[in-house]
């Protein structure tokens, strides 16, 4: 059976953040666990955090991914040195993988090979934490090829990782090394177990759209026939020399979603980032994108923002009935959640999602971090999203149910 | 067509962008007042933390820890300053960045540049020339000031080149936030300081306390310490359980101190106290008796001082209580035990007196009877004898100077056993002193057939300071021994003499003989008292065997010893040794003509008739002595008293009085003391007085000096001694 424990801390040593974390995490007992999956600031020091997890957990599989802040059951926390865990136990469910330099252009085979890697494992996995680089990749592709071997019915949540919203680099542990493109995906095979999801953003789509006029996979050269970042900046009001840090805070893009996903997702749009450009003004996109696509500009409603999140969680409770939550794991778009929001809304938006998963006013295990962007189920897909908060729900059902979307 | 930048939707477009990113920056000021306000929540903590640190490096490292964390920062360092500049600074914590990396070079540098710029914060930017080369990219220093003002740290954060990327530029707005963790760090660092000093105080504390307390507990100590402005008296746990109490069943007054003081001590030690407090002395000491719990005294022993606030006024009075009890008793039967003593010694010395009296009686009451008997053999022998008659007279001389020897032997035992044997010093010579001996000895000697030679070593010197008398005595008795115990052969005695100061400088005699020898059973018994080699060499040869254990006493008594070596049937050598100093320039002949080699002259004859009285009250003395001095030639009147002898000599000179110590109406001593007073008061010349006294005890001749006579004669008088006082008396040149 499989258990779950949480713990995080802004601790700036890195072994030091690890030991207290482990210590938080485990209180009293011997710390064991099968998996240990971190997310850290990217001020860190991955090595000793890598390390230090090796040191205290000697038999377990030690996964990890650098942020933008983290959020515990203890809240938000932003600083460049913060740590969070969350501790798995129970091997005869779980199955680890993980590809190394895994970028936009082969991200369809390494998604396939991390399928194929979790199926030898275990037979039965129902569904995947899934966590590649933010930077340079193709997040639909991973997920296609992850689908191509596992099927679609598997659901497919988790994060990419990130820097500090420079689009620079983000690192990834992989038990005791430190990668900056690796991708890596742990299954869970327990019949009993489900993962609700849920991801919104509450932005609206303004103005007239931009046209992709030519693009190649996860690359946009031109935007209405003119270099893509020149006319990207151009509608933001920026020079066209500003970086990606300028361009995220206010340059959401939306696309546009079929009517049943729009249904279901309470908005018509699915909202995406530009993590990176070239010098020809090339856009970094985070899936493939086909000529055509239509690309607006966003604002963002606080009303939305909460009713959304407020529709989100009413619809997981929902799906979660009475059964008991036995951990969230939970992705935040740092452009979204991290930089948009005042430290106010942030508690308030973290209390939204919290109190509605907590049994007895005790908030379950939780993990969450600021990535580039979040994977979760939309419309009975499995979906990249990027500005928004997702969570995923690791419940126990009690008797037969039914999966999600 | 619509013109872009006339299109109403495209405006509208650009307002909402527009809007949105003055929203995102207000979003972003909120962001940094709130990361401000999460800075200082931050600083409050490290404080919080930091005060309940106790290890020094647990500190540094928090507060490395926190310049990095509260800055938002790559890495964060702290540095220690020393007041002295020689002192370099210490690197006391550090995260995020390799040790090596803050180097002393640029570090010293950047001191300098804070004090001259007489700044407390800087911030180097990448194109500083003091991080040139340097893994750092961006820096900010601060230094922590303590409440004096003097720099007591550096706190240092920052970024390295290698993740400036990450880093958003250290803004100077931010110096504010760096300023206040520097003024808590600086502070901390103070109250460190302060504790550590206090801590080191109040260890020291601990351990004269500590010390005080197993000193006072060791000592069996009851401390008592009286707080005259409260007027309470703490007795210590060790104090009450002196008397049986436990620590609360006094109260803490000085009237429970006065309440349990015995009555009979009570005012004394009370007027003690007073004594000490009004300045009369200055320690109290107090030997007194408290009452005990069980009801019985104690004896205590009080020693306490009057302790001063610093205006000199009184403000406690403290001490200590020894138990004495014990030792009162002990006090107690060691009294008792000389008291004892005393009479003990008082009996023993009542009895020492009571043995030396009888000794001295006894010596009198025997000699007087054998100056007779070897007076009237002295006067036989002069007369004429056949050879019979001749052995005969000189058997009845050996017997009786045998037993005179016996006589002399026990009084000087005696004198040894009871510590009386006083040593004399004075310059002789021992060459002369060993021929004396030689010569009284020779005829023995030479009557057995032994030879008896005397060897003198090149180092004696002519005269020596020690007690000819007792020295003779010890070489008479040892050459004599060897005359006794040697048949025929040779007897060699040999001087030598090593130089030295007045401490270690050595006379040494050697007596060798030839005779029968001892066995080494033998050896080992002839120094004990009354012992000789065996029985039957006592019957043998006779003697006491008192001398040779009365030589090794001399020996030891004039800072030497008395040895002896010998093979049976092969001889003996006694060696003897005494402290004699040489006396330095003596003019003394090496060997002086021996008075017994010398043939008597009557001073009669060789000058004129000399005219003699003897004082003496026994009738068969007088006859002795007349009959002795004419035999000299002297004529002789005889005074049966001292008062009779006053008469004669009113009626005329003498040339020379012999005057008899006990006698029935005047003893001799009145009767010298009257003389001399008569002869001073008359301004008549001095008659040479000689006591003739048969006591042979040293105090009796100091008696007689004292009392004004010039020489002692002990009795049986022997003729050689009358022939050598009236030489040395009645030449005009002793007398003048």
């Amino acid at each position: 059976m499989l258990s779950f424990r949480s713990a995080s801390t802004r601790i700036v040593n890195s072994r030091r953040a690890i030991q207290e974390c482990v210590e938080a995490a485990f209180e009293d007992h011997h710390p064991h666990c099968d998996v240990l999956l971190i997310h850290a600031s990217i001020g860190h020091d991955f090595g000793k955090l890598a390390a230090e997890a090796r040191k205290q957990l000697p038999g377990a599989r030690i996964l990890g991914s650098s942020c933008c802040g983290v959020v515990g059951t203890e809240g938000v926390s932003e600083s460049m040195k913060d740590v969070a865990i969350m501790a798995i136990t129970g091997q005869e469910h779980l199955a680890v993988a993980h590809t190394p330099d895994t970028f936009g252009h082969n991200s369809f085979a390494r998604g396939a090979e991390l399928g194929r890697q979790l199926r030898r494992a275990q037979p039965g996995i129902r569904m995947v934490y899934f966590l590649a680089s933010g930077i340079d990749i193709d997040n639909d592709a991973c997920i296609a090829g992850l689908e191509s071997v596992l099927g679609t019915h598997v659901t497919i949540f988790g994060a990419t990782s990130a820097d500090n919203m420079r689009g620079v680099t983000s690192y990834q542990i992989i038990d005791d090394e430190v990668c900056e493109h690796a991708a890596f995906a742990i299954g869970f095979a327990d019949p009993d177990l489900d993962v609700v999801t849920e991801a919104t953003h509450g932005f609206l789509a303004v103005g007239e759209p931009m046209v992709v006029t030519a693009a190649t996979a996860n690359r946009i050269h031109t935007l209405n026939h003119r270099p893509a970042w020149e006319v990207f900046t151009e509608r933001l009001g920026l020079p066209a020399s500003s970086t990606c840090a300028d361009t995220i805070p206010i340059g959401a893009l939306a696309e546009a979603l079929s009517p049943a996903a729009a249904k279901e997702y309470g908005n018509p749009h699915i909202l995406r980032a530009v993590t990176k450009r070239d010098e020809d003004g090339t856009m970094h996109y985070p899936t493939t994108i086909p000529v055509g696509t239509k690309l607006w500009l966003t604002i963002r409603d606080e009303q939305r923002i909460f009713s959304d999140m407020d529709r989100a969680m009413g619809r997981m409770r929902h799906r979660i009935g009475d059964d008991p939550v036995l951990a969230v794991f939970h992705a935040d778009c740092l452009a979204r959640g991290r930089v948009l929001f005042d430290r106010v809304m942030k508690e308030e938006l973290v209390s939204c999602m919290q109190y509605p998963l907590a049994a007895d006013g005790v908030v379950p295990p939780w993990l969450g971090m600021y990535g580039f962007g979040e994977f979760a189920r939309l419309a009975g897909e499995n979906r990249f999203h990027n500005y928004t908060t997702a969570l995923y729900a690791v419940v126990r059902r009690s008797g037969p149910f039914q999966k999600q979307g | 067509m619509v013109d872009n930048e006339t299109d109403p939707n495209r405006l509208l477009q650009q307002q909402l962008v527009r809007f949105t990113s003055v929203q995102q920056q207000l979003i972003e000021t909120k962001n940094r007042l709130d990361q401000e306000r999460s800075r200082l929540t931050a600083i409050s903590r490290y404080n919080a933390r930091a005060l309940s640190m106790e290890d020094e490096g647990s500190f540094l490292e928090l507060t490395a820890e926190s310049v990095a964390e509260v800055f938002d920062l790559q890495f964060g360092a702290i540095v220690l300053l020393e007041p002295s500049p020689s002192v370099p600074p210490r690197l006391g914590g550090w995260t995020g960045i390799a040790p090596e990396e803050l180097q002393a070079t640029w570090m010293a540098q950047l001191l300098d540049d804070l004090r001259r710029r007489k700044s407390r914060t800087a911030i180097l930017q990448p194109d500083s020339p003091l991080l040139s080369g340097s893994a750092i990219h961006q820096l900010v220093a601060t230094t922590c000031l303590g409440p004096d003002g003097t720099s007591k740290a550096l706190l240092l954060g920052g970024t390295l080149q290698s993740h400036a990327m990450f880093y958003e530029s250290i803004a100077r707005d931010s110096l504010e936030g760096v300023a206040l963790l520097s003024q808590q760090v600086g502070a901390l660092l103070q109250s460190r300081q302060d504790r550590a000093l206090i801590e080191t105080q109040l260890k020291t504390i601990s351990l004269s306390q500590e010390r005080l307390a197993q000193a006072l507990d060791g000592g069996e100590m009851g401390l008592w310490d009286w707080d005259l402005q409260s007027d309470t008296v703490h007795f210590s746990s060790q104090w009450s359980a002196m008397l049986g109490y436990a620590d609360d069943d006094l109260k803490e007054s000085f009237e429970t101190w006065v309440e349990l003081t015995h009555p009979d001590d009570r005012a004394a030690s009370v007027q003690r106290v007073k004594d000490h407090l009004e300045g009369r002395t200055d320690l109290y000491i107090n030997e007194h008796r408290l009452r005990s719990k069980s009801g019985d005294w104690v004896w205590v022993l009080a020693r306490g001082k009057l302790r001063r606030n610093k205006d000199g006024s009184p403000s406690g009075f403290i001490g200590v209580h020894i138990d004495i009890t014990e030792r009162q008793a002990a006090a107690r039967a060691l009294k008792d035990l000389s008291r004892k003593e005393a009479d003990a010694r008082k009996l023993a010395e009542q009895a020492s007196r009571s043995k030396s009296a009888f000794l001295a009686h006894m010596s009198h009451e025997v000699r007087t009877p054998m100056n007779g008997v070897m007076g009237m053999l002295q006067l036989l022998e002069q007369t004429s004898l056949d050879a019979e008659q001749q052995g005969m007279v000189a058997a009845a001389m050996g017997a009786a100077r045998g037993m005179l020897t016996l006589l002399g032997d026990i009084l000087d035992h005696s004198k040894i056993e009871s510590g009386k044997l006083t040593i004399e010093s004075a310059p002789f010579s021992p060459v002369d002193v060993a021929y004396e001996v030689r010569d009284l000895l020779m005829p023995t000697a030479t009557a057995r057939q032994v030879t008896l030679d005397i060897e003198v070593g090149p180092a004696v010197p002519c005269e020596v300071t020690a007690d000819p008398t007792r020295f003779r005595q010890v070489l008479f008795n040892l050459v004599g021994n060897a005359v006794k115990f040697t048949k025929a052969g040779s007897i060699r005695i040999r001087l030598d003499h090593r130089g030295g100061t007045a401490t270690d400088a050595a006379l040494s005699t050697a007596v060798v003989d030839s005779g029968i020898g001892m066995t080494p059973e033998q050896l080992d018994r002839i120094f004990h008292p009354f012992e000789q080699a065996d029985v039957a060499t006592t019957r043998r040869f006779g003697g006491t065997g008192l001398g040779l254990s009365i030589s090794r006493e001399l020996a030891h008594l004039m800072g030497g010893d008395l040895t002896a070596t010998s093979e049976h049937g092969r001889g003996s050598t006694f060696e003897f040794s005494i402290r004699a100093p040489a006396v330095a320039h003596s003019e003394a002949p090496r060997r002086r003509a021996s008075l017994g080699q010398q043939k008597w002259s009557p001073p009669s004859l060789a000058h004129r008739v000399l005219h003699v009285l003897v004082v003496e009250d026994n009738p068969l003395n007088q006859v002795v002595a007349r009959s002795l001095l004419e035999k000299m030639g002297v004529t002789t009147s005889i005074a049966e008293s001292g008062a009779r002898s006053l008469e004669l000599l009113e009626q005329g000179p003498f040339d020379m009085i012999f005057m008899d110590l006990q006698m029935p109406d005047m003893d001799g001593l009145e009767a010298t003391r009257r003389i001399r007073d008569r002869e001073r008061k008359s301004n008549a010349p001095r008659t040479p007085i000689v006591a003739l006294t048969a006591s042979a005890m040293a105090e009796d001749r100091e008696q007689c000096l004292a009392a004004g006579m010039d020489s002692v004669l002990t009795k049986p008088l022997r003729w050689a001694d009358l022939e050598h006082l009236l030489t040395q008396w009645a030449s005009p040149d002793e007398r003048g």
